[in-house]
C-alpha cells in the first residue's frame, strides 16, 4: 500500500496517478472516491481518493473505522490511498467533527506505519517521507 | 528566477523572504522592490502599513503598491521583486472593485510570468492555508481552490520552493 497525503488541492490525485503509471505502465487506474461506501467495491480500487470521507461515512454509521481499514488493507494490499491533512486548524465546536478530525489523523498514522511508501504533497511537489 | 516561500501565520515566512531577497542583491545597481498587496481600509491598517514600510526602507526596499492587475505592474530588469502576498492578491482579484473573479487564478499566473520575465529575481510569499480540513462556504472554497491552483503553478515554474516553519526553512525545491 502507498499513502499519499497533504493539504487540500495540492495535487495528490495527480501524484497518485503518476505513481500508478510508473508501476503499471499502460494500465488505467481504477480511481474510486471515499464517498463510495461499499467495501467490496473499494477492494478492487487501484486508487482511493478522499479516504478521509470514507472514514467520515464509517463514523456516521457508528462503525469502527480502524477495523474497516484493516479489512480493506487485507483484501487490497497494493492500493494507493489519498488522505488529506486536516489537523492544522482550530478545534471544531461540534463533537462529531472533533472525533472525525482526530480519527483521520490517527488512521493516517496507522496507514503510514503499514505503507511501503508515503508521500507528502505541497504545491504539486511530492516529497517521499517513507 | 522565481523563489516561492510559503508558511503558516506567524511562521517567519516574511522575514525569511525579505532576507532571501536581500541576499539575492549582488550589485550596487540592483534595486530591492517590495510589492505590497494589502489594501489599507482603515486607520489601523494605515498605521501598520506605515510601520512596515519604514522597517523595510531601513532594509533598502522601495515599496510599490499592487492590489489587482499584476500583469500591468511596471518593473525593471535590475529589480529584485518581493511580492507579498499571494493570498491577498488572490482575494483582491476575486472580491474587490475591478477584480476578475473566476479568472483570478489565470490572470495572476500571467502577472507572475510577466514579473519573472521583466525583473532580475522574483520572490513570492504564500500562505499555507490548506491543512485545516475545514469545509467553508462555497465562496471561500472557491478562493482556496484558485489560490491552490497558483501554488501548484508555482510548484511547477519556481526555481526554488521553501516552506518556513517556526522560522526554519524546509526546502521543497532546492536551487
Amino acid at each position: 500500500m502507498i499513502l499519499i497525503t497533504g493539504g487540500a488541492f495540492q495535487g495528490k490525485l495527480e501524484a497518485a496517478e503518476e505513481l500508478f503509471s510508473e508501476k503499471e505502465s499502460g494500465k488505467e487506474p481504477l480511481v474510486l472516491e471515499g464517498t463510495q461506501k461499499e467495501l467490496e467495491r473499494l477492494q478492487k480500487a487501484d486508487i482511493i481518493h478522499d479516504f478521509h470521507l470514507w472514514i467520515r461515512g464509517i463514523l456516521e454509521e457508528s462503525k469502527d473505522p480502524y477495523e474497516m481499514t484493516e479489512k480493506l488493507l487485507e483484501t487490497n494490499p497494493s492500493v494507493i490511498i489519498i488522505l488529506n491533512q486536516m489537523g492544522c486548524g482550530i478545534v471544531p465546536i461540534d463533537s462529531f467533527d472533533r472525533k472525525y478530525r482526530e480519527t483521520v489523523g490517527r488512521i493516517g498514522c496507522l496507514l503510514a506505519q503499514k505503507a511501503e511508501e508515503v508521500y507528502l504533497l505541497n504545491c504539486g511537489i511530492a516529497r517521499r517521507l517513507k | 528566477m522565481i523563489f516561492f516561500v510559503i508558511g503558516g501565520s506567524g511562521s517567519g515566512k516574511s522575514e525569511y523572504a525579505e532576507n532571501l531577497a536581500m541576499g539575492l542583491k549582488r550589485q550596487e545597481q540592483e534595486k530591492l522592490v517590495y510589492v505590497a498587496t494589502m489594501k489599507p481600509l482603515d486607520e489601523e491598517s494605515w498605521q501598520r502599513i506605515g510601520r512596515h514600510r519604514k522597517m523595510r526602507a531601513g532594509k533598502g526596499f522601495e515599496t510599490r503598491e499592487c492590489y489587482t492587475h499584476l500583469e500591468q505592474l511596471s518593473v525593471e530588469q535590475n529589480e529584485i521583486i518581493l511580492l507579498e502576498c499571494l493570498s491577498n492578491l488572490t482575494a483582491n482579484e476575486m472580491f474587490s472593485d475591478n477584480c476578475r473573479k473566476e479568472q483570478a487564478e489565470q490572470v495572476i499566473k500571467v502577472g507572475i510570468l510577466h514579473l519573472a520575465e521583466n525583473c532580475r529575481h522574483l520572490v513570492i510569499v504564500g500562505n499555507n492555508v490548506f491543512e485545516d480540513g475545514a469545509e467553508y462556504d462555497a465562496m471561500t472554497m472557491e478562493y482556496l481552490r484558485q489560490m491552490a491552483g497558483l501554488h501548484r503553478f508555482l510548484g511547477k515554474v519556481s526555481d526554488s520552493l521553501t516552506e518556513v516553519i517556526c522560522g526554519i526553512p524546509i526546502e521543497w525545491r532546492k536551487l
